[in-house]
């Protein structure tokens, strides 16, 4: 008989911190043993409770008044900020006071360059046919497409940023929700998106931070697959938790899946 | 990695791990730029993962710096509750500044590592990153974090666990 797992062991298997074999230990102890199983949902709702109950700490990041502050405290001119970060190897470890301006002017070309693309991309999101246009939308089935009139997503996809510099797959989370529902995602990296049916009202953007007021509908929220952390927030309560891609916490009648790499879940807010 | 692309990406998460650990939305913003502005005064530099670790810890080191005295700390954080984010509505603003307060008062009881883990691991960060910013092994952080959440939920939320584990 193999002994219980420990709730520290749980939360290493939920966080994906176990080496391979002992993840896959776990797995296999938990799929025989209903104690640990009842044991790793009291862990996994601990720590939703510890992320929810964080959550109301949070205030917006200002982000565009810290970074003039932060150019202005190190005296960079205009345009130096369009250097390059070296990318100083593969070691893991940052290693202060090596050059990190070798790049010159070069690099601010370059970096003049890639400020263009992403341009061009942020407008690529509400050409029809456009490959980012393709990652916002998707390839969702016909009877969804008709609930998120293309004109209509599409100003509520430029609307809630919906674009992104690269994307690796797209993780997709897909509620059906009565009028009134509030729907919030907080992510870290790359932009996210939500995507609602006509008359959804954007109650905010802000970075990291984008919350919708919907009408009774289909809402859908898309994450880059490669994002290392966000949280679905559905009237206020923390609904959906994503690390590194996979889902830490979600709903009991939540279907589908995620993966790294993308995938899609959908569930009924009551 | 570009300096903008990493500052949009990292002082989010920074700015946020600054305020739970400060509780002062102004003093965090204040450390999480200094951490930014060393990052470039010092020319640091590695892949993404390391600078953003570099600025969680210098950040920390900061905010341990200005919160030396612990009284000193519990007077800033008593005098910045928590301040409701969006709701017109007074009495759901009422609970979440009264349930703020809650969630205040429960990461000030932890021990400094205690919230540090609880922190770090809401960030995002692996428990090899955890273990070295607290200094322990990276096996031991699993058991450490349990501890940690089951000693924030004991005063945040006593009955909590009960009820939605059983």
């Amino acid at each position: 008989v193999t002994a219980h797992t420990d709730d520290g062991r749980l939360l290493a298997y939920l966080d994906r911190e176990l080496p391979t074999d002992e993840w896959a230990e776990v797995e296999t102890h938990l799929g025989g043993c209903l104690t640990c199983r009842q044991e790793l949902a009291r862990v996994r709702a601990r720590a939703a409770t510890v992320t929810g109950a964080l959550l109301l700490l949070d205030h917006h990041a200002p982000t565009d008044a810290a970074w003039a502050a932060v150019r202005e405290a190190v005296g960079a001119a205009p345009g130096d900020f369009g250097t390059p970060w070296p990318s100083g190897g593969t070691s893991g470890r940052p290693d202060a006071h090596r050059s990190a301006w070798s790049g010159g002017r070069w690099a601010l070309a370059r970096a003049a360059g890639l400020v263009l693309l992403l341009a061009g991309g942020a407008a690529a999101a509400v050409i029809p046919g456009s490959p980012l246009r393709s990652w916002i939308f998707g390839d969702e089935p016909a009877a969804q497409a008709d609930a998120l009139p293309a004109a209509t997503t599409a100003t509520a996809a430029a609307e809630s940023g919906s674009w992104t510099r690269a994307v690796d797959g797209t993780v997709v989370l897909s509620l059906v929700a009565p009028a009134g529902t509030r729907v919030e995602v907080r992510w870290d990296g790359p932009r996210a998106g939500i995507l609602g049916p006509a008359d959804t009202r954007y109650v905010s953007r802000e970075d990291g931070q984008l919350e919708a007021e919907t009408p009774a509908g289909p809402v859908r929220v898309e994450i880059p697959a490669d994002i290392r952390r966000a949280t679905l927030i559905v009237n206020g309560a923390p609904s959906v938790e994503i690390r590194d891609g996979r889902v830490t916490s979600s709903p009991a009648d939540a279907e589908g899946n995620l993966a790294p790499g993308g995938g899609a879940l959908r569930f009924v807010v009551r | 990695v570009e300096i903008q692309t990493l500052f949009e990406d990292a002082f989010p998460p920074l700015h946020r791990y600054c305020v739970r650990l400060t509780g002062d939305p102004d003093v965090a913003q204040d450390v999480a730029q200094e951490a930014f502005v060393r990052l470039v005064r010092d020319q640091v530099q590695g892949p993404p993962p390391a600078l953003r670790s570099w600025l969680f810890r210098v950040a920390g080191n900061l905010i341990r710096d200005r919160y030396r005295v612990t009284e000193n700390r519990r007077r800033l954080l008593e005098a910045h509750p928590v301040a409701p984010s969006s709701g017109p509505d007074p009495e759901q603003q009422l609970e979440r500044t009264r349930t703020g307060a809650r969630v205040r008062a429960a990461l000030d009881e932890l021990s400094e590592r205690d919230r540090t883990l609880l922190l770090m691991r809401e960030e995002g960060f692996s428990y090899q990153e955890m273990a070295e910013a607290v200094d322990v092994k990276a096996t031991s952080v699993g058991t450490l974090l349990a501890r940690a959440q089951q000693r924030f939920v004991d005063i945040y939320r006593p009955d909590d666990i009960d009820e939605e584990g059983s």
